[in-house]
C-alpha cells in the first residue's frame, strides 16, 4: 500500500495545476523512492516528468511498486477542496481503485477524507536519458512567464536565441515584432537590491530553437512552486524547461522544437 | 491568372443546374467581411458567392493530377456563403435606427450603393435577393416593380436561429457528412437532454465567423447566453479567423474520450486551457517519440 504525507499540502495542489491542461490523465507511479508521473500532451510533442522524491514527505510508505492512474482534472477539483495550509495525506491499497486523500486543517479540528476513482490508463512510457545540452539558462520564473506571455500576444511562436552576451526571446507576427533581450546578471550583490532573481547563462555552443508559445505559456503554471526556471537547450532536439518543487523534486517539460523543413 | 503561373489545385462548388456546369465563371468582388469590415476577397457567378478557403500543407504534399504531378499541394476550396451574412451589416448600417425609431426604408439601388466597396453592387444580380431579404427585412411595395426594404432585428434574429437548426438537421440527416458532424460536435453522450443545445453552441460559435460582435452577442442572446460560452475570446476573434491547422481536415485525429470508453470513472470535460493547447500549431514539430525511445 502507499502512504505518503505532504505537510506542505498546497505544493501538491500547484503541482496538479501545472500539468492539468497539458495531460488529461496520466499515471502517477509510486515506489519506495518517491512518486513519479510522465506524460505526453495529446499532440505528442511535448512531454511532462513529474518527481517527488519519498523523503519529501514524512511519513512515506510504498510496500511494492503502484501505478495510479487519475484524471488530473478530477484530481484537481478535488484538491480544491483543501486549505492552503492544510496538510494532505495520499492512501492507496495495492489492489485498490481508488485513491484516499486526507486534508487535515493545521491546529487539526478539521479532518477531510475525499476519495478519487482510478482509472486504467495506457501509457508510453519513454526512456529519457541524462543529456548535455549546450546552453543553460537559469533566469527568474515569473520573468520567463511574462516573457512568454507578453510575445504570445504577436505569434504562435517565439525563437529563444542565446549566446555569452545573453538570451533574446524573439517572434514576429502580422501586428509587428517583439523581442526580449536579457543579459546573464551573476552579481549577488546587485540582484538583492533590484529585488529580482539574476539571470546566469553557461553555455558551451550558441543555440537558437523556436518553440510553440501556447506550450510555452501552458507550461509557465509551474512558476508558483519556484522562483527559478532553468531552460536547457541544443539546436534541433528537445528543450528540457525545469522548474524545481521546493527541495522535493521536480517538475519538467521536455518540448520539441518547430523545425523548418524546407531549408 | 498568367499562364506561366505554376498550377494549383482549386476545388469548386458543383452548380446544383446541370446546364451551368461547364461554363461557370467566377468573378472576384472585393467586400466588406462581416465580421471586422475589412476588404475581403469574394467570388462570384452571377448565383453563388463563395469564399476561398487555403488548407496549406506547408510544402508537405502534392497533387496527383492526370499524368503530372502539381508540387504545390495546397488545396483551394471555394465554398458558398450565404448573401446575406455579408449584407446584414450593410442593411444595418444603412438602417440609421434610434430610439423611437425604426429606421428608414431604402431602395435596393441605394441600399446596395457603397463608395467604399462599389462591388457590393454585383450582388444585384442574385436571383434570390428579393426574397432572401424578405427573411431579414421590412418590405414595402411602393410602385408594382419597386420594394423598399429596412432592416427588421427579430425578423434577422429568427432567420438566424433557423439557420442554426437547419444546419444541425443537415449534418443529422446526411449519411455522408457523418463523420463531420462527429467531428465538430465533440459529444460526450448522443443522448443526454443537453445535446441538442451542445450542438446549438457549436454551429453558433461557427456562424460567429461570418457574425460581428453584435450579432453574435444577440444570437447568443437568445439562447440565454450557453453560459459556457462567455469564454469566448471575442477580442481575440477577428486576428484568428484564418487560422485552421492542416490536422483539422484529417480523419485520423483519434477522439480523445475514446481512448478508455468503458471506464468507471467519469472523466469531466476538458478545461478550457486544455481545449487552447489542443488547438496550438504543431507544424514542424516532431513527436517526442522521435527523439526518446520506449522503455
Amino acid at each position: 500500500m502507499l502512504e505518503a504525507r505532504l505537510t506542505q499540502g498546497s505544493l501538491l495542489k500547484k503541482i496538479i495545476e501545472a500539468i492539468k491542461d497539458l495531460v488529461q490523465d496520466a499515471n502517477f507511479d509510486c515506489s519506495d523512492s518517491g512518486i513519479s508521473l510522465q506524460a505526453m500532451d495529446s499532440a505528442h510533442v511535448a512531454l511532462c516528468a513529474l518527481l517527488l522524491k519519498s523523503d519529501g514527505f514524512e511519513p512515506y510508505r510504498c510496500d511494492r511498486n503502484l501505478s495510479l492512474g487519475i484524471n488530473l482534472n478530477s484530481l484537481s477539483k478535488m484538491l480544491k477542496c483543501s486549505g492552503n495550509d492544510d496538510v494532505i495525506t495520499l492512501k492507496a491499497d495495492d489492489e485498490g481503485d481508488i485513491l484516499t486523500m486526507l486534508f487535515e486543517s493545521p491546529n487539526q479540528d478539521r479532518l477531510c477524507e475525499y476519495e478519487l476513482k482510478l482509472m486504467d490508463i495506457d501509457s508510453e512510457h519513454l526512456g529519457i536519458p541524462e543529456q548535455e545540452f549546450d546552453c543553460t539558462v537559469k533566469m527568474s520564473s515569473t520573468e520567463f512567464a511574462r516573457i512568454v506571455r507578453d510575445l504570445s500576444t504577436l505569434n504562435e511562436s517565439v525563437t529563444i536565441s542565446a549566446t555569452k552576451e545573453g538570451v533574446r526571446f524573439a517572434t514576429a507576427g502580422e501586428m509587428g515584432k517583439g523581442s526580449v533581450f536579457l543579459k546573464p546578471n551573476s552579481s549577488v550583490d546587485d540582484s538583492s537590491s533590484s529585488g529580482s532573481l539574476p539571470t546566469t547563462i553557461q553555455l558551451s555552443e550558441p543555440v537558437s530553437v523556436t518553440l510553440s508559445l501556447k506550450y510555452l505559456n501552458n507550461f509557465t503554471k509551474a512558476a508558483p512552486l519556484s522562483d527559478t526556471v532553468t531552460l536547457q537547450m541544443t539546436n534541433d532536439i528537445p528543450v528540457l524547461i525545469d522548474f524545481s518543487v521546493g527541495e522535493i523534486g521536480y517538475i519538467r517539460y521536455f518540448l520539441a522544437p518547430k523545425i523548418n523543413e524546407e531549408e | 491568372m498568367a499562364h506561366n503561373a505554376p498550377p494549383y489545385v482549386c476545388i469548386l462548388p458543383q452548380d446544383s443546374n446541370p446546364a451551368h456546369r461547364s461554363n461557370t465563371e467566377y468573378q472576384t468582388l472585393t467586400l466588406p467581411h462581416p465580421v471586422t469590415g475589412q476588404p475581403q476577397l469574394y467570388y462570384w457567378n452571377q448565383t453563388v458567392l463563395c469564399e476561398l478557403k487555403l488548407v496549406d500543407f506547408d510544402h508537405e504534399r502534392s497533387w496527383f493530377a492526370g499524368n503530372s504531378v502539381v508540387s504545390d499541394g495546397s488545396m483551394h476550396l471555394l465554398t458558398p456563403v450565404d448573401c446575406l451574412f455579408v449584407l446584414l451589416p450593410i442593411l444595418q448600417a444603412n438602417n440609421q435606427k434610434r430610439d423611437g425609431f425604426n429606421g428608414v426604408y431604402m431602395l435596393l439601388d441605394d441600399l446596395l450603393e457603397c463608395d467604399s466597396f462599389p462591388d457590393i453592387y454585383s450582388l444585384r444580380t442574385w436571383p434570390c435577393l428579393a426574397t432572401q431579404l424578405e427573411l431579414i427585412c421590412d418590405t414595402k411595395r411602393i410602385t408594382d416593380s419597386e420594394m423598399v426594404y429596412r432592416l427588421n432585428e427579430s425578423r434577422a434574429l429568427t432567420w438566424l436561429c433557423r439557420k442554426v437548426d437547419q444546419t444541425i438537421d443537415k449534418l443529422a440527416n446526411a449519411p455522408e457528412l457523418q463523420s463531420v458532424s462527429q467531428n465538430i460536435f465533440f459529444l460526450h453522450n448522443e443522448h443526454s437532454p443537453n445535446a441538442t443545445d451542445e450542438k446549438r453552441r457549436v454551429i453558433v460559435d461557427m456562424m460567429g465567423e461570418y457574425l460581428n460582435n453584435e450579432w453574435l452577442e444577440r444570437l447568443l442572446a437568445s439562447y440565454g447566453g450557453f453560459d459556457q460560452l462567455e469564454h469566448i475570446d471575442r477580442a481575440g476573434r477577428t486576428n484568428s479567423l484564418a487560422l485552421d491547422s492542416p490536422e483539422d481536415y484529417m480523419t485520423s485525429r483519434p477522439h480523445p474520450a475514446s481512448e478508455t470508453p468503458d471506464s468507471p470513472a467519469k472523466k469531466p470535460k476538458l478545461t478550457m486551457a486544455a481545449r487552447s493547447l489542443a488547438k496550438a500549431n504543431t507544424k514542424g514539430m516532431k513527436s517526442m517519440m522521435s527523439y526518446f525511445s520506449k522503455k
